[in-house]
């Protein structure tokens, strides 16, 4: 335990730690562009330049170790004025277009421009020109001139990631990012380096020019990409900046997934496939009950339901890994003490997916395995085991193997089928609902609902709970 | 306890009786209706309010801002860049942009697909023309003639606000930039 | 027997369509005046387009009256969840019933001989005659009292039972207002009844159509200034209109003790509001404007000072008596429109304070000064 001041305010940090890291974990805001807590220290962007009591100049807090008896001042005069400077310099060659600029709103250039900033520019160069729109992958496009040259996802490429695609190249006032390689960057985690960006550099190609940030708000939930459950924001349309004339359909959009930093279970990252999840849950739905492959109302179908159900000898039930603990819990003490009950996981990995790494990425790509196999066992389906009637949770699923048993099934998408399921019916994602996963490792994650159903639409909980009535 | 007001009036015992007071009160309101009304009766208007929409005032303020238009750059395409600064500042939220991006103009890769502005809800502010980084909408003076029945048809389309062609000028004078500067800094 | 029926079968046809015709222009009147008065245009968007043709008939704004009450009773009737449901159905008719009775004291003419109208009418009706008044009560003045008394409880029950706080202070209101005014209100009619001698309304008609001074019609308003002042005030708080509408203020109360009402059962109220406006300028017509008297119009025919007379048949001095009531009661309620258009609402304390320490005080003085003038001319 180390004790120094921080602008007259004695603060206790850690061995080893900065006096940036210090000043954050005690809520003293001074401003950083490079620092990231979860990669190294470059100290490249000098806008967290501090005052020492005692040293003639003034230091980066970012690789400043905090040492007993320190003095820091982070607003003195000559600190605001060498943050001025500095702020003079990183936007010399900045194109300044916040107007057009994704990252707008949650950029901290901007932020940090209001702040230190001058009105205008006193440069009489003109700007630089740099290349822009530049496919750093599909998914990422960089616009170099907006570029700091902060080197987060440079660090991050090489420290995270590990996959070392990423540098900067040629010197001086023409340095900019570049991918090492010659074909396109395919690193599983790339998304990640455009929330890092501290600027507009880094663009995601799937959100570009969709929606100014501020109407959007983040809503927590959980990633179903695979066993981790990782934490995301996903980015819905703040109420108050509904649409009406562009189209209601575009309130109910998810306009992007970012991640929600979880220190238990993903840090501040999750893979691509996790900011493809507004992808993954906008798949055609299945919004109409059925049975038998004809329309029906939610009361004939769940009625029918419970016929077959009373009529069967020896029913089963196939549960979803996509459920969550809520709704395994109504199962359970509904029906589960009058069916054979199988575990199944909906989704397997696809061709040219990552399938494990020691990353985040885990190989079942499910995410509430555990907690199925945790209150049901992990009996897997076989077609010999002589069932009349099946139930069936969950997406993804071919009626083949079921042979001639009964199809009762409980989907949220629609996938073509070569006979009509007895009783279908529709129930709700992972966006439109609350609960809790319990991923690989048995941590409990919990997500909220994003956007309400659509109105025939039910909740499994709910039809488990007129079924066993 | 009685309390004082600040306002409290002062009544002699004329105005205390109160029903003489009341009595010239009516004699006022009486008089202006029989004056009115010898106007309706004699063929005249007797009112001040115009039967909107079908009498439209003829002496709108030269100050008046009634319609938006969008610019134009030379070559014809649309000014606006689709910041969306001008449906943030909105206070009545009525403008609605859809954006699309277009890397083959590298000076322009943002503009607006569809630019709606609901006169439902404009409230005529400005804000939106103070707003704007680019000078592309304006407003100008024209009398909006908008009432309809049906309140989708008070959506002005991109289109519309692009192609009207309004009687008087949009073009801003903007004052020298010099004049303009020795204002703020004199 | 059978013509006793026939007649007051066709007074009470005439009574309810005098009022619910009247009340309905009255809704009318309100508007056009109110907007003529303020620069104003008025109501004039609605028309009745003749079939067939593109001729569109706005009749100045008439029919917003008629428009309005296929509106009211079109629309949907939301009622709030907790409410006393009987209290709450019971509330609007409570209000509206007792002042149509109100009305059927007043005579709104002289004295009809139906056999002197037609001569085909004759050999039905023969010499009968009867006053033009649908129930000839000694009492008028007490009915017409206690009828408005019973209007109170409309209010009351509707306040209460919407179960809504706007409602319930809206009820209160009207109530306590109600109740003072008519302290008032009471004093200066028996001012009247001292110097009448008559609890009846026709003997009153009848009294005023003397003359005064030889010239002046021996109308109450003559006879009584202070008394036509006072009733006049406490009438219009009655009806809780403006300057006295306290009970349903709308910047206060919303629209106070019927807030929670809709369709048709608000358009009671309203419509009760509107049939009061025609009950009072009917009473005032009746007690203190000589009624259905024209100056020197008798039973017979015109008889001027001078000595110079104007023989008119029945049916033609029935037919002025009626009309000159009709138009009576038409301009005392665009007085009464223009007095709620010119004055601003009191404050709840000036209410009561005028209410009891102004009018009350007043009225008594003035019956006073009637009783002792009473005294000393008999």
């Amino acid at each position: 335990m180390i004790e120094l001041k921080i602008d007259n305010r004695t603060v206790e940090a850690n061995e080893g730690e900065t006096v940036l890291q210090a000043a954050l974990r005690h809520g003293i805001e001074i401003p950083h562009f490079c620092y990231h807590p979860c990669l190294s220290i470059a100290g490249n962007c000098r806008i967290c330049l501090v005052k020492v009591t005692g040293r003639p100049k003034l230091m980066p807090s970012c690789n400043l170790a905090v040492t007993p008896g320190m003095e820091i001042e982070t607003d003195s005069d000559d600190v605001i004025a060498a943050r001025q400077a500095v702020m003079q310099f990183i936007t010399l060659n900045h194109p300044g277009e916040c107007g057009i600029c994704d990252k707008a709103g949650e950029c901290r250039l901007q932020d940090y421009h209001v702040r230190y900033g001058e009105p205008e520019s006193i440069s009489l160069e003109p700007k630089n020109k740099k290349p822009k729109f530049y496919d750093i992958s599909p998914r990422i496009l960089l616009d170099s001139e907006r570029c700091i040259l902060c080197s987060r996802c440079v660090r991050f490429t090489k420290e995270v990631s590990g996959s070392h695609q990423l540098g900067i190249v040629e010197r001086g006032n023409h340095s900019r990012l570049e991918r090492l390689e010659s074909q396109p960057m395919d690193d599983p985690y790339s998304d990640n380096i455009i929330g890092l960006c501290p600027v507009g550099a880094l663009l995601s190609r799937d959100f570009l020019y969709q929606s100014r940030v501020w109407y959007l708000e983040p809503i927590r939930s959980v990633c179903t990409g695979c066993s981790r459950c990782c934490s995301v924001k996903v980015w819905r349309r703040n109420r108050h900046w509904h649409l009406r004339s562009l189209g209601e359909e575009m309130n109910r959009k998810v306009y992007r997934v970012t991640p929600q930093e979880n220190r238990e279970i993903n840090g501040p990252w999750i893979c691509n496939k996790g900011f493809d999840l507004h992808k993954f849950m906008g798949r055609k739905r299945l919004l109409q009950p059925m049975i038998g492959g004809s329309v029906a109302t939610v009361d004939e179908a769940l009625s029918e339901a419970k016929k077959l159900l009373a009529a069967a000898k020896s029913p089963a039930a196939l549960v979803s890994a996509h459920a969550s603990n809520e709704e395994l819990a109504a199962f359970k003490e509904t029906l589960g003490s009058r069916m054979t009950v199988y575990s199944r996981e909906d989704y397997k990995a696809e061709e040219g997916e990552v399938v494990e790494d020691n990353i985040l990425i885990r190989e079942n790509k499910n995410p509430n395995s555990h907690g199925v196999h945790a209150m049901f066992g992990d009996l897997p389906w076989s077609v010999d085991s002589g069932h009349d009637l099946v139930l069936v949770w969950g997406d993804n699923v071919d009626y083949t193997p079921m042979g001639n048993a009964k199809v009762i099934h409980l989907a949220s998408f629609e996938m073509p089928q070569e006979r009509h399921a007895d009783v279908l019916i529709p129930i709700s994602t992972t966006f439109e609902r609350s609960g809790s996963f319990t991923n690989f490792e048995g941590k409990v994650n919990r997500f909220t609902k994003v956007f309400d159903k659509p109105g025939l639409v039910q909740q499994a909980g709910d039809v488990f709970g007129r079924l066993g009535a | 306890m009685k309390k004082d007001y600040w306002n409290k009036p002062e009544m002699g015992l004329w105005e205390r009786l109160y029903i003489f007071e009341v009595v010239r009160g009516l004699c006022i309101t009486g008089g202006v209706f029989f004056g009115n009304m010898w106007k309706w009766l004699t063929f005249r208007k007797g009112a001040l309010t115009a039967y909107y929409p079908e009498e439209i005032r003829s002496d709108y303020s030269p100050n008046n801002r009634g319609r938006h238009v969008l610019t134009r750059r030379e070559n014809g395409e649309v000014q606006c860049v689709s910041c969306n600064m001008c449906a943030t500042v909105c206070p009545a939220y009525a403008i609605e942009i859809l954006s699309t991006a277009n890397f083959d103009d590298h000076f322009h890769p943002k503009a607006p697909e569809r630019f709606e502005i609901d006169y439902s809800r404009c409230i005529f502010c400005g804000f939106c023309v103070e707003a704007c980084p680019e000078d592309a909408i304006r407003m100008v003076k024209e009398v909006p003639d908008f009432p309809t029945y049906d309140r989708n048809n008070l959506w002005a389309t991109q289109d519309l606000l692009m192609n009207w062609r309004p009687t008087c000028n949009p073009a801003k004078i903007y004052p020298a930039a010099q004049k303009a500067l020795e204002e703020v800094h004199p | 027997m059978i013509q006793d029926l026939v007649v007051y079968l066709a007074y009470m046809g005439y009574a309810i369509g005098f009022m619910l015709g009247i009340a309905t222009l009255f809704t009318w009147v309100e508007r056009k005046q109110s907007a003529i008065m303020a620069d104003r245009i008025g109501a004039n968007r609605c028309y009745i387009r003749i079939p067939f043709t593109n001729v569109k008939l706005v009749a100045w704004g008439l029919f917003h009256g008629i428009a309005d009450g296929a509106k009211m009773l079109l629309k949907e009737n939301f009622t709030p969840l907790t409410y006393d449901r009987f209290c709450f159905n019971l509330a609007p008719f409570l209000a509206a019933a007792p002042v149509l009775l109100v009305f059927s004291v007043i005579p709104f003419g002289g004295t009809l001989t139906p056999g002197q109208l037609l001569p085909q009418l004759h050999d039905f009706f023969g010499d009968r005659s009867y006053a033009m008044q649908v129930a000839s009560l000694d009492a008028g003045i007490l009915v017409v009292l206690s009828f408005s008394g019973i209007g109170i409880l409309g209010t009351m029950l509707a306040g209460w039972s919407s179960n809504n706080k706007f409602s319930m202070l809206g009820a209160a209101r009207a109530a306590s207002q109600m109740i003072s005014y008519e302290v008032s209100m009471g004093l200066a009619l028996i001012s009247l009844v001292v110097t009448y001698g008559t609890l009846d309304l026709n003997t009153m008609v009848q009294w005023q159509s003397g003359l005064l001074f030889g010239a002046l019609p021996a109308w109450g308003i003559f006879t009584q200034p202070l008394a036509f002042i006072l009733f006049l005030t406490a009438a219009i708080a009655e009806n809780k209109r403006v300057p006295f509408d306290l009970p349903e203020c709308e910047s206060e109360l919303v629209a106070g003790y019927f807030t929670e009402y809709s369709a048709m059962k608000m358009g009671l109220f309203m419509l009760s509001e509107f049939i009061e406006i025609v009950v009072v300028s009917a009473l005032l017509v009746t007690m203190f404007l000589g009624g259905y008297n024209l100056p020197y119009l008798t039973d017979s025919g015109f008889i001027f000072p001078a000595g110079a007379t104007w023989a008119l048949p029945h049916l033609a001095v029935v037919l002025l008596q009626v009309g000159t009531f009709l138009v009576k009661v038409v301009l005392a309620g665009c007085f009464q429109i223009l007095i709620r258009w010119s004055l601003p609402r009191f404050r709840y304390d000036q209410l009561m304070n005028f209410g009891w320490k102004f009018l009350m005080p007043l009225a008594a003085l003035n019956l006073v000064v009637t009783a002792c003038v009473r005294w000393w001319t008999i």
